[in-house]
Parts: structure tokens; C-alpha cells; sequence
């Protein structure tokens, strides 16, 4: 999933930190406890600092933190190319590959391990991992972890007054970043989005806020266009959220003024023109710059430099036929499913090929 | 029992409320230590398997048939020569998989498929009526059961354009997906770049469902429930766009009808349109003067234009207070503050707050 690696580096500086002042190394976990998480489904998994896996549950509406004790370091593993790569998880799940999807990726940044989040028919959720290229079944019982419900945005006290179940909040990204996991999640009722952020390690807070951006493609200001996936993007010093819409436009928000449930106008800084939907967002570091990937459904990955979006003084409110904003390189990599960095410039992808088969590889970026 | 998930730990604590036990025995002439296998069901689902050796456990592993790479995962459990293995979730029913040792052949296994239940069944599409707003914006789906979490909903689901005979595609496809928590009820959006007036999508490609035709919405046979069972008939649904609503519903023009007190007889509720089948059930209360909820069930009505309210308990004289949430919407995704296709200059924002809106009325 979307992680963004130079933001784990600094998260593990900040990490090393804060030790060298706690002697209590482990004070994110210090709320976990060990059990059986309930999870219900899993929609989105993105790692945080020592080895926490954030686990989004759209069915329970919950993020859990798993702490998955993997935090042996390695610098550089092995590359990855794997054929066939459904057939593989089904027959590891005693089953054939229209009886599976895969629902998410996620690398480790600490031991490089990739993991899987994989929906079988029935929408029992198995979290995989692999060892070289054998998967190996991740248990979420008997673990360490912590849990917090997505709640309502409003009305919570409103909500229970008939004593309706909580709604749903299909979550379509999740991130930690600095301190807090970011969520973006579609409610399955009325037409809208929402945006938390949620301070890790849980407590009772959540933070939340409605978003505005201006489609260039589409020419309109719109509320409720829902957030696809986002990343994070520091400018002078500051955090912006970069989110990307279902018509893949790119929009800056300034995350400080992400709370509170206000009202937000982000800064589009990029349309890559309608017909397209993003899926995924990483980024990493070359010689000294950063550059965002972003994966699509009907384009190919697009590289984007960082330096482009945090010198662009682009406020697209034109609308604009065609693509528009910062520039971007296209990679020949095109019906990429999962994508994230496994190390330095290193991609590791799921890939449906011309042939239809599904590839699990690594490359070079 | 390590290794499994805990949606398959919940079916192992119901191991007491419907166990049975199947024993499948499968002779191998090909060694000559004869191993048979047994396998165990609970809830029709094959959970595990037993078989007996001398050899040890370590050297064992289970495929799916014609597969030699690749081992089921799970784990192992021995007492003395009896061993017993757990996948992390049922075996596939109708699946044959191989019993190895050391890469070996040893024998063979099926999972018997238990026909015990009904086809599932598409309760209902919402909305109901067959004549639509050309800018309706979404459709719910009911299902008698869950439905499978693999395959995209889209798959399942055509759309002809009659009027025109050709085939259309109207809905947004979204990953994840809209389900309730059950995985029996869809919400599918109507592409909202094409709803919206004069976006490039609805430009390049015009609204979704078009004034004056006709739309044939199959529902394909072949979707599955989540234990693969097709779903028993084809289903059609035929609609006729009408011209676009792009007016907020008003309260002001609801019209209540108020039962006497005394009794238990419902309360109706005349929206004059049809309404959001979902929401419109969810976001009405009925308070009584000391603004507590009265308590009761709500049901929706006559095309989703009229609601129920049968009280808990008779009504008692006095003045109520209708109380609806902001977000109730139409068909075509107006809410009670806004419009869903309106052109927002910089400086004139989308009213974004939630309000609660009230209509009063008394029980005499």
C-alpha cells in the first residue's frame, strides 16, 4: 500500500529519537493487548514504526495496530518475480484462483516482508506473507495489538438513538504518518466522503475533516468527490496530504488544517484527465530526489518528482480539457493492481500481464 | 487449532450447536502402509483432516490435486500415530486434493458438497418504482444472504438501453466496494462525473440514463453467495428515465397523518416523492414534548414515498416533533441542504453542515 518511505525514515530518526530519551522503547505498544482481534475484513494494511501493521476493517469499521514483532533489519532482499501469482495464494489456501482476490500489499520497511491481505469467497480475510517466495500464513491470534473505531463524523449521540448498527465506512486508503494513521473511507448510504486522523497510539481522539477540490477535468468545485488514495508531501517545512481522486486529479491539503471537521479547499496541482482511476501511491528516494508512483486502472504508473509539486504554483481552477499541472513520466508498467517499495528503488508490484496472468515482481525504479 | 483465523475460530465455537462428522475413507494401493483420511465437517464446512502413521508428521504436507509446489497451509497436530490437520480455512467443496509425505504420493481426498441450502434470492432493488429521475444517482441491492467477496459486483449486473437496443454502462466501479457489514446489501453509484451538468464525463459521455428511455437491468444468474451457491433465476429490473430532479426535498411539503390517542395505529408519512430507501429509515425520529424518542419500528412504503410508524406503545395525547437528518436524500442524491449537481463558484460553498430539521405535529 501507499506508503511513503522517506516519511518512514524519518519516522524511524524520530523513532531513535524518542528511545534515546524513553528508556520504555516499546511506548507504542504500551496499550496493546494480546488476544484475538475480531477483524472482519481487510481492506487496507500499511505499516507503521517497528513493525506495526495498521490493519483497515471496512465490515467493523476499525484500524487495528498488530504488532507483528518482524523488525529483524535487512538492507537488501532478494528480487522477486513469481508467475502465476493467484494460482500460488489460492493453491496455499487449498483452493483455485477464482475463489481468491487480493486485497492489499504492504512492505515492511524494517525486514523488507511482503505482506498480502487476501479475500477468499465466503470474505474471510487471510493475511499472508512471503518467505523468498514461499507464502506463509500471518495468525491474527494470540497477537499484540490495539483498536480504534472509525466513528461517526456527526451526530453520535443522534446515531444511537434508534439504536441503529454503526454504518459502514468502506475504507479506500489508509497511511501512517508522523504520529497518526490516515484514513479515507465512502459511506455505502448517503454520497459522501470522509477524511480522519487518527493519533497512534490510540486513544479516544479522532480527527476529521470534509474536503473541496476544484476537478479540473470536470470544471466544477466538488464536496464529495471521494478520495481514491493519498500520500503525504512535506513543503517548507509544512505536511500536505496529497490525495488523488476518482478522476485522478492531484490535491494538495494542508494537514494542520485537517481537524475538526472543517471544511477544507486543497490545491489541485495536477489533472491527469477523466476516464482513469488511481490505485495506489508510493514514493521513494533517487540520488537525492523523491518521486511519487502512482498506479491507475486505465494508465499506465506515472512518476511524478517531488521537487515538481512542491515548487508548483499551479492552482488549477480552469477547467482543462486535457492533462494538465505538474509533469509526469509515464512507466511502461500498466495494469498494476499493488504496488510498494520494497527497498531503496525497488518496486515490488502485482501486475495482470497482456497474457492475463497475475505477476508478483520487483524492478528496478 | 493455531493458525486459524478468527472468523473460522467463531464456527469452531459453534462446533457444539450443529456438529457433524463425516468420515470419507480412501484406500491407497499405492503404498503399502495402507493410510485412509477422514474428514471432518462442521456446518457442511471441511475443517480438517485425520489420518493415522507411523512415519512422522514433519514429512507430511497436502495439496490441491495436480499440484506438487505449492502446500496447503495450515497446521499439524499429533497424538501418537493419530495426526490431524487444520487449514487456515475450509477445504474448497467438489475440490480433490493429495495427502504427500516427502513429496510422495500417499492418497487422495474430496470435499463433498452439501447441497443444504436454498438458491440465495434478490429481495429487492431500490428504487422500487420503474420510473426514475434521468440523474438518479444510486440503486440498492438486497440479498437474502451474503454475497460472495471476490468477483466485482459488476460482473454480474447488464444494462440494455431498449429505446436504442444497445448496451450500456452506467455505474461507477469502485474498489472496495459498497456492501453493509452483512454483505447483502450493494450500493451502486450511478457515475457521478456524468450526472454532473456539463462535467467533462458528462459531456464526453452524457448522463448515465437518459430521459424518455427504457433500461433492462439483468441480474445475472450466475453471481454467487459466499458458499458459492449461484443465485437461483436471472433477475430484470426495467426502468424509464424521466426528466431530471434538481430540487432539495422540502419538508414543508411532507404531510403527516396523525393516528388518535389511545391506540397503536401507525403514523404515515407523505414525503410527495420517493426518497433514499436506506436513509429514509434511518434518519427520522419521532419525539415526544419532553424531546424523547417514542419508541417503534419504521417502515417505507408505496414506492418508497410514504413511511410507517408503529409505536412501541399507544400514543399519548400531545404535540410531537418529526425530527429528519440533513442527509436524507432523494434519488437523485439532493439532500435536505443541498443540491448534488450545482456549479460552485470560489467564495459560495456547498452548505456542508449537518442539521437536524423538524416538522411538528399533535396526537388528539
Amino acid at each position: 500500500m501507499k506508503k511513503i518511505i522517506f516519511v518512514f525514515a524519518l519516522c524511524i530518526v524520530a523513532g531513535l529519537g524518542i528511545s534515546a530519551i524513553n528508556p520504555d522503547k516499546n511506548s507504542l505498544t504500551e496499550n496493546f493487548i494480546v488476544g484475538t482481534p475480531d477483524i472482519a475484513s481487510v481492506n487496507a494494511l500499511s505499516f507503521g514504526p517497528d513493525g506495526i501493521l495498521f490493519i483497515g476493517d471496512s465490515k467493523n469499521a476499525t484500524i487495528y495496530a498488530v504488532d507483528t514483532k518482524d523488525v529483524e533489519s535487512v538492507e537488501s532482499p532478494e528480487k522477486i518475480n513469481i508467475g502465476d501469482f493467484d494460482t500460488k495464494i489460492a493453491a496455499s489456501l487449498g483452493t483455485t484462483a477464482d475463489n481468491i482476490k487480493i486485497t492489499d500489499m504492504a512492505v515492511n520497511p524494517i525486514s523488507k516482508t511482503v505482506y498480502i491481505s487476501v479475500s477468499v469467497l465466503d470474505g474471510t480475510p487471510i493475511l499472508l506473507k512471503l518467505n523468498g517466495e514461499a507464502l506463509e500464513h500471518v495468525s491474527l491470534s494470540n497477537v499484540s495489538y490495539s483498536k480504534i473505531a472509525l466513528k461517526d463524523a456527526v451526530t453520535a449521540e443522534t446515531k444511537d438513538r434508534r439504536g441503529r448498527s454503526q454504518r459502514v465506512w468502506a475504507i479506500s486508503d489508509m497511511q501512517y504518518h508522523n504520529g497518526k494513521v490516515m484514513v479515507s473511507g465512502l459511506s455505502n448510504k448517503e454520497f459522501s466522503s470522509t477524511f480522519r486522523s487518527i493519533p497512534f497510539p490510540f486513544t479516544d481522539s479522532q480527527e476529521y475533516a470534509s474536503l473541496e477540490v476544484y476537478h479540473a477535468a470536470h470544471g466544477r468545485y466538488e464536496t464529495y468527490a471521494p478520495i481514491k488514495t493519498f500520500g503525504v508531501v512535506a513543503i517548507s517545512g509544512k505536511d500536505y496530504l496529497m490525495a488523488s481522486y476518482t478522476c485522478t486529479p492531484l490535491v494538495l491539503f494542508p494537514m494542520d488544517e485537517l481537524k475538526g471537521g472543517k471544511h477544507i479547499k486543497g490545491r489541485t496541482v495536477a489533472e491527469f484527465g477523466y476516464g482513469n482511476s488511481p490505485l495506489d501511491i508510493v514514493s521513494y528516494q533517487k540520488d537525492g530526489a523523491t518521486y511519487f508512483l502512482m498506479s491507475n486502472t486505465n494508465r499506465p504508473v506515472m512518476r511524478i518528482n517531488y521537487d515538481d509539486i512542491a515548487n508548483s504554483k499551479d492552482d488549477i481552477t480552469e477547467r482543462v480539457e486535457e492533462v494538465e499541472g505538474v509533469p509526469y513520466f509515464s512507466l511502461p508498467l500498466v495494469n498494476v493492481q499493488q504496488m510498494d517499495v520494497l527497498f531503496d528503488n525497488n518496486l515490488i508490484y502485482v501486475q495482470r500481464t497482456s497474457s492475463g496472468e497475475l505477476v508478483l515482481r520487483t524492478r528496478g525504479i | 487449532m493455531n493458525g486459524y483465523n478468527t472468523h473460522f475460530n467463531k464456527k469452531m465455537d459453534n462446533i457444539m450447536l450443529a456438529f457433524f462428522y463425516v468420515i470419507m475413507i480412501f484406500g491407497c494401493e499405492k503404498n503399502q502402509n495402507k493410510i485412509t483420511v477422514s474428514v471432518d465437517y462442521i456446518n457442511t464446512k471441511a475443517v480438517s483432516i485425520g489420518f493415522e502413521s507411523i512415519k512422522s508428521v514433519g514429512g507430511f504436507n497436502v495439496f490441491v490435486e495436480g499440484n506438487k509446489d505449492i502446500p496447503v497451509l495450515g497446521d499439524f497436530t499429533s497424538k501418537g500415530d493419530k495426526h490431524t490437520f487444520f487449514s487456515i480455512i475450509p477445504f474448497a467443496a467438489n475440490q480433490n486434493y493429495e495427502l504427500r509425505y516427502d513429496q510422495e504420493f500417499v492418497t487422495q481426498f474430496t470435499i463433498e458438497k452439501f447441497n443444504v441450502e436454498d438458491a440465495p434470492e434478490l429481495l429487492a432493488i431500490y428504487p422500487s418504482k420503474d420510473t426514475v429521475p434521468e440523474n438518479l444517482l444510486k440503486m440498492y441491492f438486497i440479498f437474502s444472504r451474503p454475497m460472495q467477496e471476490v468477483e466485482s459486483a459488476l460482473n454480474f449486473i447488464t444494462i440494455t438501453n431498449t429505446t436504442t437496443d444497445t448496451e450500456e454502462s452506467i455505474f461507477l466501479k469502485l474498489e472496495p466496494e459498497l456492501w453493509n457489514r452483512e454483505h447483502t446489501q450493494l450500493t451502486l453509484w450511478l457515475d457521478p462525473g456524468r450526472i454532473k451538468t456539463d462535467l467533462i464525463p458528462n459531456k464526453e459521455k452524457g448522463l448515465p440514463i437518459v430521459r424518455v428511455n427504457t433500461y433492462e437491468i439483468k441480474i445475472l444468474e450466475s453471481w454467487k453467495d459466499y458458499n458459492g451457491n449461484n443465485l437461483g433465476k436471472e433477475y430484470t429490473k426495467t426502468v424509464y428515465a424521466l426528466p431530471g430532479d434538481y430540487h432539495k426535498p422540502i419538508l414543508a411539503d411532507w404531510e403527516i397523518s396523525s393516528p388518535k390517542s389511545n391506540t397503536a395505529h401507525p403514523l404515515y408519512i407523505y414525503f410527495n416523492e420517493s426518497l433514499d430507501a436506506i436513509l429514509a429509515k434511518e434518519v427520522i425520529y419521532i419525539l415526544n414534548s419532553d424531546k424523547e424518542v417514542v419508541a417503534g419500528t419504521y417502515k417505507l412504503t408505496n414506492k418508497e414515498t410514504v413511511v410507517e410508524f408503529y409505536p412501541k406503545s399507544n400514543w399519548e395525547k400531545g404535540n410531537y416533533i418529526l425530527e429528519v437528518e440533513s442527509k436524507l436524500e432523494d434519488l437523485a442524491g439532493n439532500n435536505l441542504n443541498h443540491l448534488f449537481d450545482v456549479d460552485l463558484k470560489e467564495g459560495h460553498n456547498q452548505d456542508d453542515t449537518f442539521t437536524i430539521t423538524t416538522l411538528n405535529f399533535a396526537v388528539n
